[in-house]
């Protein structure tokens, strides 16, 4: 048999004031109550006394004490995603802080901005000089005395030689933790050592100095200490 | 009665295995199958049904279904996707746990293997 609907207001105000205000947990307890309490109605106990017996099965503060432990059991439950959702947080801000102070940025530009002849390639190539074969560390452009060079990359100069061997006038600009750029044979550098550069940047002049028999550029890039082959980040 | 904190670690599998069986069901239902299954045995108490429901629901285990009875909502339980899943691993879990006690309990057990 079903109880009426002041039987089930009348349970509803006892469960509240037994403690219970967690709306989920209410509907739960109070559709509970009232099945046993119409449970024993069926088997001919009073609603006073079938009520009173369905509230004391519950212990001295049963109510308030089931609320106490689902509500405890849910806050466990977001305490963890709270814990959860600030890791991912600062493994983010880890991310992007790296990215920002160690850009991985090759120096990609053309240090003669475009229509240069390449006459040497990255490799073992014959060395009119030395009258040998043996590995070219860069690439060689064939250009005009005085042909402006440019920053294939942003970075810092990091070293400026003058010798009347081998590089002749030469610059090393660092871009960033993987990438350095070397140019070499100058005939005037423009710039200081420890000078922050852009990509693009008029750097120096193109020269016959040191090993060169005629005005050219030799042009390296390194990445991580390693020579490699230039033309794996020059954009034609 | 078995003991308490025993059956505690079992409830959410004992909530699991009826779903999986029944499709769905309402607390008051719950409590009444585990004290005709148990023969009396278990005493499934609202104080820890209750709790456990509302954590596997928050846990995406459970979903609700409701129904509007007179001035009140019955609120059925039925498993998620997810439930099933974690009942599949759950029987597991508890099959190796009764194999380990009973090998631990009695080895003999073991050698005749
Ligand atoms: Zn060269």
């Amino acid at each position: 048999m079903g109880l009426s609907d002041e039987q089930v207001d009348y349970i509803e105000n006892l469960l509240k004031e037994n403690g219970l205000s967690y709306p989920p947990l209410l509907e739960d307890l109070l559709d509970h109550v009232c099945c046993a309490v119409e449970s024993k109605m069926d088997d001919g106990t009073a609603f006073q006394v079938a009520i009173k017996e369905v509230l004391n099965a519950f212990g001295k503060d049963g109510i308030e004490k089931l609320q106490v432990q689902t509500l405890h059991l849910l806050n466990q439950k977001k305490q963890l995603m709270k814990r959860l959702s600030l890791l991912t947080l600062s493994v983010l801000l880890f991310t992007v802080t790296y990215i920002f102070a160690f850009p991985i940025d090759p120096p990609n530009s053309s240090p003669l901005k475009g229509n240069a002849k390449i006459t040497a390639e990255f490799g073992m190539t014959f060395n009119k000089l030395k009258a040998q074969n043996q590995f070219h560390e860069g690439i060689d452009f064939k250009v005009p005395l005085g042909t402006p060079v440019y920053a294939t990359g942003n970075g810092v100069v990091t070293e400026i030689q003058s010798k009347s061997t081998g590089y002749g006038h030469m610059i090393v600009i660092k871009h960033d933790d993987h990438f350095e750029s070397l140019y070499a044979h100058l005939s005037e550098i423009l710039i200081q050592e420890g000078e922050e550069i852009k990509a693009g940047q008029l750097i120096a002049k193109v020269g016959n100095s040191g090993a060169s028999l005629s005005p050219h550029l030799h042009y390296e890039v390194k990445k991580q200490g390693k020579k490699i082959n230039p033309r794996d980040y020059l954009t034609p | 009665m078995i003991a308490k904190e025993l059956f505690k670690g079992t409830i959410k599998t004992i909530v699991l295995k009826l779903l999986s069986d029944q499709g769905k069901m309402y607390g008051y239902e719950i409590c009444q199958k585990v004290k005709e299954l148990s023969d009396g045995e278990l005493m499934l108490t609202e104080g820890a049904l209750y709790p456990m429901l509302h954590k596997m629901e928050s846990e995406g285990l459970l979903k609700i279904e409701k129904v509007n009875i007179g001035k009140r909502v019955r609120k059925y339980y039925k498993l998620t996707r997810t439930g099933k899943k974690e009942f599949g691993l759950k029987i597991e879990e508890f099959n190796n746990f009764i194999q380990t006690m009973k090998l631990i309990l009695n080895p003999s057990i073991n050698q005749s293997i």
